[in-house]
């Protein structure tokens, strides 16, 4: 029964780690633009196609699918907010706009992926059988610990980028306060292009990781409504909030599912959602009055 | 001084249309014109695998009866149209069908929601209709007394497996794992209702699961937890490819059981890998498995025609239009007299197997229970369905 327990953790700290990587950018791209942004899953979705190009037709490592998965989407995402939210910011559309044309820019990210790679599930190529470590009737995959470690490494890196770097609180200063950081000579158009650049980069990996786990699909990116979830839950905008937020939602998604119900566990997620929202909506590690 | 002329061109245009129509209906009525049959089913989108797969099977039977001299001196022809997973679209469709081309039978849909809009919609019309795959137990649960699914609904080979298990592979304890759809729960349904009828026979564990789900160890080992002989999947592929894998990475080495229609196919296995192997499944067809004469003259032609097997899909579309060329031979090309004779379709020898329709038109026959290994399916044997 203990290992039971034991296993039912695994598998939520698993779709955690999943959570909280795709949350991660969502905040990312808050905490730096103030933009919710709803294409951010989508492209996740498209790195985990592009990862499946590089493995299954070009054959190469699974090294040169993360790298070239998120070279692919940061630079898309550099595309997509040159194209689409830059012009958009120019003739002063306010935030609630630029967050309605990300839901339609998500729509047509999926199209894209579903006309490119077709509408099938398309595994990633396993060179052997899955490879587990055994404790007992405890099984730990080792595709799932390397989605944890991403998770918690991603965050890390991010914090210190973020907050030690030169470039990092640029980024920090151009959200805060645009006009003050221009004036003081902070490139703030070519910041949220590169911030934009580093959440697709992100959501690249991201997609790479969670197709090794499951497959890659042009619908994979529907996990995103849960991770903005696991975002709120943990503090929009506070990038160790996605991560706890993510890994909170999946341990809580796992438990429901074995010990309340697996058939109404996303009613509970939802329910959960609403009552973080009625009795601490700035999240477990938000702070109470953050402008939006 | 226009007008009049103008006029006069629209009364002579009419007066053509109208002449053209005239002499078109004439022709139809005379004794060698071809019998139509509407064809409706999903030639593009994510169904269309399932649509043209269907349609390879018609074509090759309508060829060949119309090669042998049609039926009583008539030749069959089809009009295929795509339903493009419209129902609107698709119910128009068979209004146009009824109305204007004069069909005496309607093929399809692939759709199981096209099917549901469909039935009512030929039952008015008084036109027969044989689905080609759509698996939901509605269709037939409608009282429609126009159609008929000569393809076997999941709760058929769920029902077969259940019996199988516990016949040759004497299991006792099952868990099951259900999609939460319309489809997983039938099968489910129609398992532990064969099941548990049988002497010391229990369903120990059952869990419906939401179709977006990708993680199921947690799930998984909670059914082990109940120690069962075998697990039951009802979902579709690619989910159920990782419920599959996901049983053998937590190094669960439980018998696996399932469906042809949701686990024969290859982006199942895809996903489910090597874990797949010694699954056994109750399929619809495996070609040469069925040792009747039809089924093995129908195998033989294809791969002459073809130059591999046929697929499960082409040998029942196959069988729907030789089912139905049988029913006008025995009575004549008309709506009712076809519907009357499809009604006693009785132990009728066909490509994928041998059909008996039941009550409300669903069918009744045998399941080809088959087996992964090393990627490729292994056919069993053929079990009777009580």
């Amino acid at each position: 029964m203990q290992m039971d327990l034991l296993q039912q953790a695994i598998a939520g700290l698993t779709t955690g780690s999943i959570y909280a990587l795709v949350a991660l950018g969502f905040s990312l791209i808050f905490q730096t633009t103030s933009l919710l942004s709803f294409a951010h899953p989508q492209f996740m979705m498209l790195g985990g196609l592009f990862g499946y190009t590089v493995l299954a037709r070009w054959q190469l490592p699974f090294e040169a699918a993360l790298i070239g998965a998120a070279l692919f989407c940061g630079m898309l995402s550099v595309v997509v907010e040159f194209l689409v939210l830059r012009p958009m910011r120019a003739r002063r559309a306010d935030e609630n706009s630029l967050a309605v044309a990300t839901i339609g820019l998500g729509i047509i990210l999926m199209s894209a992926g579903m006309l490119l790679w077709g509408p099938y599930s398309l595994p990633y190529p396993q060179a052997s059988a899955p490879v587990s470590w055994r404790l007992g009737s405890l099984a730990i995959d080792q595709k799932s610990v390397a989605v944890w470690i991403s998770a918690v490494a991603a965050v890390a890196a991010l914090q210190f980028f973020l907050r030690h770097t030169c470039l990092g609180i640029a980024m920090r200063a151009a959200a805060a306060d645009p006009t003050t950081a221009s004036i003081v000579g902070v490139p703030v158009r070519a910041i949220a292009a590169f911030s934009f650049g580093l959440s697709g980069a992100l959501a690249g990996l991201a997609g790479v990781l969670i197709a090794s786990l499951y497959y890659a699909s042009f619908e994979m990116g529907a996990a995103g409504l849960k991770s903005l979830c696991a975002a709120v839950i943990g503090g929009f905008g506070n990038l160790p909030g996605a991560v706890v937020g993510g890994l909170l939602l999946g341990l809580f998604e796992a438990y429901a599912t074995v010990h309340l119900s697996a058939q109404f566990t996303d009613t509970l997620i939802y329910g959960l959602l609403i009552v973080f929202l009625l009795v601490r909506p700035q999240g477990l590690l938000g702070t109470a009055q953050r402008k939006i | 001084m226009r007008r009049p002329r103008f006029f006069v061109s629209i009364v002579a245009a009419i007066t053509a249309v109208a002449a053209v129509l005239q002499l078109q209906v004439a022709k139809a009525q005379t004794g060698d014109e071809p019998i139509k049959i509407g064809w409706l089913g999903a030639l593009s989108g994510v169904l269309a695998p399932y649509g043209l797969e269907n349609k390879r099977g018609v074509e090759f039977a309508v060829e060949a009866i119309n090669k042998a001299g049609g039926i009583n001196g008539r030749k069959l022809d089809v009009i295929y149209v795509d339903s493009k997973f419209d129902s609107g679209f698709a119910v128009q469709s068979i209004q146009r069908f009824a109305l204007q081309d004069k069909v005496v039978a309607v093929l399809g849909d692939i759709s199981s929601a096209l099917t549901v809009a469909e039935v009512p919609v030929t039952a008015r019309f008084g036109i027969p209709q044989l689905a080609s795959l759509a698996g939901t137990p509605k269709i037939t649960a409608m009282g429609s007394k126009f159609i008929f699914r000569p393809y076997p609904a999941v709760t058929l080979t769920y029902g077969a497996i259940a019996g199988y298990a516990v016949d040759k592979l004497k299991l006792k304890r099952f868990a099951t794992i259900a999609y939460n759809d319309e489809g997983g729960l039938a099968s489910i349904q129609a398992f532990t209702d064969t099941a548990t009828k049988l002497p010391g026979v229990q369903v120990v564990a059952s869990e419906v699961v939401p179709v977006d789900t990708k993680e199921f160890k947690g799930l998984l080992t909670k059914l082990r937890g109940s120690n069962p002989d075998a697990l039951v999947v009802a979902a579709a592929a690619p989910v159920s490819g990782l419920i599959v894998r996901q049983v053998r990475e937590i190094g669960w080495d439980v018998q696996l059981l399932g469906h042809g229609g949701y686990h024969a196919v290859q982006e199942f296995r895809d996903v489910a890998g090597p874990a797949a192997d010694s699954m056994v499944l109750a399929t619809t067809y495996a070609p040469g498995y069925y040792k009747h004469p039809e089924a093995q003259k129908f195998a033989t032609d294809w791969q002459a025609a073809h130059g591999q097997p046929p697929r499960d899909l082409e040998a029942h579309g196959y069988d729907q239009v030789n089912m139905l060329a049988w029913a006008i031979k025995q009575g004549s090309p008309d709506r009712t007299a076809i519907r009357d004779k499809l009604a006693g379709l009785k132990d009728w020898p066909g490509a994928a197997g041998v059909y008996t329709f039941l009550e409300n038109g669903d069918v009744k026959k045998d399941v080809v229970i088959q087996s992964w290994k090393d990627g490729k399916l292994l056919p069993i044997e053929v079990y009777g369905v009580k």
